[in-house]
């Protein structure tokens, strides 16, 4: 569990559902994640991560901007996957806020394994403030 | 593959499957944990599987397009899920509630290899 330390504090996900290990860099417009895929992903599909385990990554990073709002993953607008990677490489995810209206946010993301994009990803966030629902 | 473990197809016609999902599944348990919903990424998972089954030879997924979330699903709801072949490398996805097809919870379009 201690290495999903940083993480949990900044999301509602949690173990075997959770696509991010840390947090690498964070502002009101902009996140960077990590993710090094387990062998108990539960989306992982023969050693590969499939498009689906791809989105939750993307979605979760974009979550992490929320902060302590809950967000919710409304729409995908556009997802490319240009590789598929394997258990055990890492992720390196980075959500930038693109536009803003309301509580809706329009975040581009890209997934990098080292120096290779392999995933591009836009998406919109809603968010509600987490005592509204209480 | 969460056919099985995660979700079971109760019922099939013409490209439309309607599934059930596992309440006690782990997957539950961290999404979340007072307030247990089917993630989104879940359905497309779901998605490609149905995809192979309704084409009849495993389908990647490679991009989407104009995906949108309606509504949350609850495990204990049954919805059917539709995938049609649009072209030779494409196609449409659409969630819906069992009892109402109406009542469209998820749709998007998918590009396959």
């Amino acid at each position: 569990m201690s290495e999903h330390r940083d993480i949990l504090a900044y999301l509602p996900q949690r173990p075997p559902f959770l696509f991010i290990d840390t947090i690498e860099e964070l502002s009101e417009k902009n996140a960077r994640t990590r993710y090094t895929i387990s062998e108990n992903c539960p989306l992982l599909s023969d050693g590969i991560l499939p498009l689906a385990g791809l989105m939750e990554n993307a979605a979760q990073t974009c979550s992490v901007i929320a902060g302590n709002r809950i967000a919710y993953l409304g729409a995908i607008k556009q997802m490319e996957v240009k590789r598929f990677p394997r258990v055990e490489e890492t992720l390196c995810t980075e959500a930038v806020v693109r536009q803003q209206m309301l509580n809706i946010s329009l975040i581009e993301c890209t997934t990098r394994v080292q120096d290779e994009t392999i995933v591009t990803t836009t998406l919109k966030i809603a968010t509600m403030d987490n005592n509204a629902t209480k | 593959m969460l056919q099985n473990s995660f979700y079971d197809i109760v019922h099939s016609d013409q490209g439309g499957y309607t599934i059930r999902f596992n309440a006690s599944h782990p997957i539950f348990s961290g999404h979340f944990p007072e307030r247990p919903i089917v993630p989104g990424a879940c359905i497309v998972q779901i998605a490609e599987e149905l995809a192979a089954l309704t084409y009849g030879y495993p389908i990647c997924f490679t991009a989407i397009r104009d995906l949108k979330f309606r509504q949350p699903i609850t495990p204990d709801q049954e919805v059917t899920i539709r995938v049609r072949k649009a072209t030779e490398s494409t196609c449409e996805v659409l969630c819906a509630d069992s009892k109402n097809e109406q009542q469209l919870i998820i749709s998007f379009k998918i590009y396959t290899i």
